[in-house]
């Protein structure tokens, strides 16, 4: 039975999570308005799952992987890790205990410019939180960092070398190593591989799904290249304005999308193929502004769907069909087009040119 | 008239460093037909940008266009840009006016410290009439509103920092177009952007292609956003061409082992099948006093000792698909 309860129960269970900043003004700075980044998110993660998370530039993905780990703190909800058989609140623990707790869940960021430090070795730079935890003996932490730095296909003569030796694909390989050094069970991957050329990304992404097998993790992908998404994911989470619009299994929400945004986000992917002519939805004006929300639905601005009730009411997040969770009001009366739709236009276009 | 307007031949542009020779690029030929885009497909490190920059002639210090013709014909005869002298009255003519150029990442490539409007009145009046300012200012406003700028008056007296990305990027393709160039070479344009305002964008290029007449030069790594907006392909690596021709023959016949490497290696939508993607292994070398030899041998997975001995050429294998390979 514990067996069982081990495999169902979910790693990471987020709750109601906010993250509003206060917009100040005048020289008392008097709070007069907010911007609301992570507006009301609530999700599960289950145990070596790999959950993407895509949404446009200011939909509060960034904002929720850091909310997640407390790098930024959380204005409301709850964070709760769970993992073998521990429950673990993660929004309140103290500074201490956070400190402990924060091997659980690590972080790969995007810029791997800049998110090495550049007067650190290699060495030290995957040694750090290691040393930082203060449990390992200095050859545990040797032995660890020349293990993790071949595991992600670089070599021990590199660990004495600085990060402007490397170049962007190397570097991140190195940011991987240092977010596994304490044995995370979870890892918020932010934008891992944006800043990555496309034969480079290719490497990284497999090296990822590589290093979920050998360690046991479980991913938060956050990307804006939805063909990588799709690629790496197990289940999908669109995010708009703050808020969470659809969760689904990926081929799901790729082929039957249920929410308006989701069917114009997929419109919007180019490509690759020139035979293949792309009917693309075109949203008017651009991603509106989490300090001053439209009112009801925080999309109706943008939805060629919307009706009165979309301005006056916003809609929760519901669960449709089994797995399949989407914030719309017509959610189950909508057709919307997947990108088979696309392939379908491909066909016929093959048959005309044979013709 | 001849059917193209740019014809770029072995050109070579190197930089001389204290640690060696950069051959950035280093024999790279393409030809650019009239009313077209040709995609210019390659990862960092390739020389797509200097290229780019050699073509307008403003390779920066100390970079030389050291070879090779870039003839350019605007219906009256090609004419060699590789003559002129970078600061020549002949090329600050053609610069932002004949041919124009949109950069990367928009807010870092619009000047800071001039509101978009002050930026747009200097193309034209450097270009066009000096004194009559009123002119100016209507051809500055058609052409925000024809991006599709919100607000184009108040966008006018604003700076780039209070834009955001799609809007920089706006403001930038208003500026390169202001003077109506017959050749736009966007240097990976929607990069930076997300999906939705890079559909945008390509899909007002592509508009002002067929109000214009004008021919795209469009540099990315992007496969479907070539797939999109070329007609013609020319894939870059380590300073050269190494494979060309049109775009559906390319993408239906790719030939070079670094063109097959990177569409293999790209997830394909709608294609999930859980394996793992067929990355190139190893990484791309620095051009710095590279020895001769093909450019991809050291990831190539047919490579031969003969592709270590000397430099392939580019061939004509069938007709208009050119590639760069001892072993095609």
């Amino acid at each position: 039975m514990p067996e069982i309860a081990k495999n169902n129960q979910p790693l990471l269970e987020i709750t109601g999570l906010k993250k509003y900043y206060p917009i100040e003004a005048g020289i008392a700075k008097k709070q007069i308005g907010q911007v609301k980044a992570v507006d009301d998110v609530t999700l599960s993660i289950r145990r070596n799952e790999v959950l993407g998370v895509v949404g446009e530039s200011g939909c509060g993905k960034t904002t929720l992987g850091r909310t997640i780990l407390r790098i930024i703190e959380p204005t409301e909800g709850s964070v709760k890790f769970n993992f073998d058989g521990e429950e673990i609140d993660f929004t309140s623990l103290d500074k201490k205990a956070l400190r402990r707790m924060r091997r659980h869940i690590q972080m790969i960021f995007q810029n791997p410019y800049t998110s090495l430090n550049p007067r650190m070795t290699i060495f030290d730079i995957v040694a750090e939180p290691m040393r930082l935890a203060g449990d390992y003996t200095e050859d545990e932490i040797s032995d660890r960092v020349k293990d993790l730095i071949s595991k992600v296909g670089l070599e021990i003569k590199h660990l004495n070398r600085y990060p402007h030796a490397f170049s962007g694909g190397q570097r991140q390989r190195i940011g991987i190593a240092r977010a596994l050094a304490l044995g995370p069970k979870f890892v918020v991957a932010d934008e891992a591989v944006s800043a990555l050329d496309v034969s480079i990304q290719a490497q990284i992404l497999n090296l990822l799904q590589e290093l979920k097998e050998e360690y046991d993790l479980t991913y938060m992908f956050i990307a804006h290249n939805l063909s990588v998404v799709e690629h790496i994911s197990d289940r999908v989470c669109v995010m708009y304005l703050g808020r969470v619009a659809e969760l689904s299994e990926t081929e799901e929400l790729f082929y039957h999308p249920m929410h308006p945004y989701t069917e114009a986000l997929l419109s919007a992917i180019p490509i690759a193929d020139p035979t293949v002519e792309n009917e693309r939805i075109v949203m008017p004006g651009e991603a509106g502004n989490a300090a001053n929300l439209p009112s009801g639905c925080c999309f109706h601005p943008r939805c060629r769907y919307a009706k009165e009730c979309c301005k006056k009411e916003c809609p929760p997040l519901k669960e449709i069909q089994p797995g399949h969770f989407v914030a719309c009001h017509f959610a189950d009366s909508l057709k919307l087009n997947g990108i088979g739709e696309l392939k379908i236009k491909n066909e016929n276009m093959e048959e005309n040119q044979n013709e | 008239m001849n059917e193209y307007i740019l014809q770029v031949k072995n050109l070579k542009t190197w930089f001389k460093l204290d640690t060696g020779t950069l051959k950035a690029v280093d024999d790279v030929t393409f030809s650019l037909k009239r009313n077209e885009t040709i995609g210019i497909i390659g990862e960092s490190g390739c020389g797509k940008s200097v290229t780019a920059h050699s073509i307008l002639r403003t390779v920066q210090n100390p970079g030389k266009v050291l070879g090779g013709e870039i003839l350019y014909d605007d219906g009256n005869g090609p004419v060699d840009l590789v003559g002129y002298k970078p600061d020549s009255r002949e090329m600050r003519k053609l610069r932002g006016r004949e041919i124009s150029m949109i950069f990367q990442e928009p807010m870092a490539s619009l000047a800071p410290v001039y509101t978009i409007g002050a930026q747009m009145m200097e193309a034209v009046m450097v270009h066009q009439d000096k004194k009559d300012k009123k002119a100016a200012k209507d051809a500055c406003m058609e052409m925000l509103r024809a991006v599709g700028m919100p607000d184009p008056e108040q966008k006018f007296n604003t700076y780039p920092h209070q834009m955001s990305g799609g809007q920089c990027q706006r403001a930038m393709i208003a500026l390169a177009m202001v003077n109506r160039p017959k050749i736009l070479i966007a240097d990976e344009p929607t990069t930076a952007l997300d999906v939705t305002v890079q559909a945008q964008i390509t899909d007002l290029m592509k508009h002002f292609q067929k109000e214009y007449n004008m021919s795209i030069i469009y540099i990315t790594h992007d496969m479907g956003v070539i797939a999109e907006m070329a007609d013609a392909i020319a894939v870059m690596y380590l300073g050269r061409v190494v494979e060309s021709g049109s775009v559906k023959e390319i993408f239906k016949n790719p030939l070079h082992p670094y063109t097959r490497g990177l569409l293999k290696s790209m997830p394909v939508l709608g294609n999930k099948t859980g394996e793992k993607l067929n990355a190139i292994e190893g990484n791309v070398p620095v051009p710095l006093d590279p020895p001769a030899e093909c450019g991809f041998c050291s990831r190539c997975p047919n490579r031969t000792p003969e592709c270590g001995a000397g430099i392939p050429s580019l061939k004509e294998v069938q007709p208009g698909h050119l590639v760069r390979c001892f072993h095609v």
